[in-house]
């Protein structure tokens, strides 16, 4: 049970880091980045075609200067020109951003289940009499590092300070004089940096490697900032715990719960997000609606 | 942030969350296209002739999950009408071009380009997935397109129109754990694990395992899956706690990857059984690609590339490709050509090529055979399996395709179900 347990805590700490993607974007410039998942993709795509050629971690850097780029480019070429835009409008236009990205991608990863080369490959320990793959330990302390390295960002660093102060209120934010430009820009990147860590471990072992079922895996990580609140940074954390261990449980008790229907794992988090919403529509942690007369 | 942008947003993240996480559903269709017939020297033909050209469609999967085996098959379809045009086309006379296309493993897709395409095509040379070619297995009735679907069920196999190109997935599963049992790999009375893809390719494979286990007094723990689940530790773990001794496998290739990575983890020495859409020899150079080497055993119905016919293929497909296919798909795709083209000939013999006739030539035909590539192919009883016997595969890094055949030639077992 040891093993449920572990695969629950890694799932969801890799989980926590894209819906932390989300979230920073969403309270930096207002923008629903449904894109966000391809950026995942993108990353583990650049980390698996040049492990060859640079060796596991320096792929790991690429791939994740590859996703961050990316974010970048689509929050200046794409996102910027049209902020003003309705928030409908620009969560729409990273659907598009989304599909063609995917198709892409997918179309390049062709053929192949491409592994990442991650240097602990099948490797596992023994945990309380279960046998658990490194690649879940693993993540769950880079998880913990990375995590950790961004709260620390986000709480004391000018920007952090600043984009707080902005999401609180923008007008107010704007007149003092802060860049709102510049803040969205650091939270896209960010965001990418965040899914090109998370890119690893989603393909690592058990899973054989990069194939085109990872974007329903990502998929997963929308429901965990929902439930956590959408403009709340713990929040993206509880969520993410909270669909990574729905997932793994609703899957090691799968055969207990078949009376709901075949695949539940993957329906869970979906559910759970349901039931938060209706308990409590901001999300767990998100700012409760105030009303103004 | 102000409170109606983050109210409409959640709305809209939650709708949208949903929206792109419900799954797909198929759906019935209807059309047909009157065929216009026009005669072309001695011989009669329609639609999918145009001049002297034969098209043909190809429509896979070419970016879901079957893309490795999709792309390959078509490759080697391309290879054995590349040298058939070459020495002069069908009875001398036409050439045989494609329309490919990638539903994607969605059948919803599949059903919306087999309409685009029936048009302008003769026959389906190639139409991937056993749900998508049941979708459309109505209108290539009345629209008299003869199909090859890379699928084996008996729904299909009931159909005129179809050349299934292998065994039924059911006996094909059996075979597998036959020769398992026969090489002492699993042992009558063992428990043996079972990963199943929903669907019919995967429920026939589970019936299958069901049917050798009663009859070998094996205990069978199996667990459906879905296509876009990844990580198969449950299921296996599953099936370990139980003592299972062999894990057999009706799913997609990285379902099989998974749980040979999951096994390897375990430290593991549980042998791995799988159906013939189950592997691709891409594996091997996954997590859990040693692992599979080892224990992880096939059928296939095409010759594997080392020996025989399969030697000549491989050489020709180097000469186009610059270097050996990932897998054996080339060869099915080249026997099942093979079989389209005796089919074409004995249309055009009889003077009729227009997509009746074809169908009609199919059944004048009865038995197809592809010089070797596969067994010798039986459709004269429908809704039965036109073959019993096929090729036992491992996985191999060294071999051309990644597969090298150990079996003793074709395999069979008299204890296959009926």
């Amino acid at each position: 049970m040891s093993e449920t347990l572990i695969t629950g805590l890694s799932l969801g700490a890799v989980y926590a880091l894209v819906a932390l993607g989300f979230v920073v974007v969403f309270k930096a410039s207002e923008v629903l980045n449904f894109a966000h998942g391809s950026f995942v993709i993108a990353g583990a795509y650049v980390t698996a075609r040049t492990h060859e050629l640079l060796g596991f971690y320096g792929a790991v850097l690429a791939g994740i200067a590859a996703a961050a780029v990316l974010a970048l480019v689509v929050e200046r070429l794409l996102v910027r020109p049209i902020r003003d835009a309705p928030v409908i409008s620009l969560a729409i236009m990273t659907i598009g951003v989304e599909v063609i990205l995917n198709t892409e991608l997918i179309r390049r990863i062709g053929v192949d289940i491409m592994p990442l080369g991650q240097p602990w490959g099948a490797d596992a320990v023994s945990i309380l009499g279960s046998n658990v793959p490194v690649n879940r330990i693993v993540a769950v302390i880079v998880a913990v590092i990375v995590i950790g390295a961004f709260l620390l960002v986000f709480r004391f660093s000018p920007w952090g300070v600043a984009m707080r102060a902005a999401a609180e209120d923008r007008e107010t934010a704007e007149l003092l004089g802060l860049n709102l430009g510049r803040i969205s820009m650091v939270a896209w990147l960010i965001a990418g940096i965040l899914a090109g860590v998370a890119a690893i471990f989603l393909t690592g072992a058990p899973t054989p490697g990069l194939a085109p079922t990872l974007a329903a895996v990502v998929l997963r990580a929308f429901p965990a900032a929902l439930i956590g609140g959408l403009d709340s940074v713990p929040g993206a954390l509880v969520g993410g715990l909270i669909v990574g261990m729905t997932e793994a449980y609703a899957v090691a008790f799968q055969s207990e719960l078949e009376f709901l229907g075949r695949g539940i794992g993957e329906v869970m988090p979906f559910l759970v997000m349901i039931i938060v919403l209706v308990i409590r529509p901001q999300g767990l942690f998100g700012r409760k609606e105030t009303a103004r007369v | 942030m102000n409170n109606t942008i983050l109210r409409k947003s959640i709305a809209l993240a939650a709708a949208v969350t949903l929206a792109v996480g419900a799954s797909a559903c198929s759906a019935k269709s209807e059309a047909g296209g009157a065929a216009a017939g026009e005669e072309a020297g001695a011989v009669k033909t329609g639609e999918g002739i145009s001049g002297n050209t034969i098209t043909l469609g190809l429509l896979g999967d070419l970016t879901g999950p079957f893309a490795a085996l999709t792309t390959e098959e078509n490759q080697g379809v391309q290879l054995y009408w590349d040298q058939v045009n070459e020495e002069g086309g069908v009875c001398g006379q036409y050439t045989v071009d494609f329309d490919t296309k990638d539903h994607a493993y969605n059948v919803q897709n599949a059903v919306s380009m087999y309409r685009q395409m029936t048009p302008n095509v003769l026959a389906y040379q190639v139409l991937v997935g056993g749900s998508h070619s049941a979708a459309v297995l109505q209108n290539a009735e009345s629209d008299n397109r003869l199909m090859v679907p890379s699928s084996a069920t008996e729904h299909l196999a009931s159909s005129e129109v179809v050349l299934t190109p292998a065994m039924l997935y059911n006996l094909d599963m059996e075979l597998v754990m036959e020769y398992m049992l026969e090489q002492g790999v699993i042992a009558k009375g063992d428990t043996v694990g079972m990963i199943y893809l929903e669907g019919d390719y995967g429920e026939a494979a589970h019936k299958g395992a069901e049917a050798a286990a009663e009859r070998n007094g094996l205990t069978l723990v199996a667990s459906m899956v879905k296509p876009t689940d990844s990580d198969m530790t449950a299921q296996v773990n599953d099936a370990l706690s139980k003592d299972a001794s062999a894990i057999l496998i009706g799913s997609v290739p990285g379902h099989t990857s998974s749980v040979a990575t999951v096994l390897q983890s375990a430290g593991a020495d549980v042998a791995m059984g799988g159906s013939w859409p189950s592997y691709s020899s891409s594996l091997l150079a996954n997590t859990g690609g040693d692992y599979l080497a080892e224990h992880f055993y096939a059928a296939t119905m095409a010759t594997t590339l080392e020996q025989g016919k399969g030697a000549e293929i491989l050489k020709a497909y180097e000469e186009q490709h610059g270097g050996a296919p990932e897998t054996n798909q080339v060869a099915m795709g080249y026997g099942i050509a093979a079989m389209m083209h005796q089919v074409l000939d004995r249309a055009c013999e009889n003077g009729d090529l227009t997509p009746e006739g074809v169908v009609q030539a199919k059944k004048d035909l009865g038995t197809l055979t592809s010089d070797g590539v596969m067994p010798e192919m039986d459709y004269t009883r429908l809704g039965e399996s036109p073959t019993r016997e096929a090729w036992i595969v491992q996985l191999d890094k060294e071999a051309p395709g990644g597969l090298k055949t150990v079996s003793d030639g074709l395999y069979t077992s008299e204890n296959l179900s009926e």
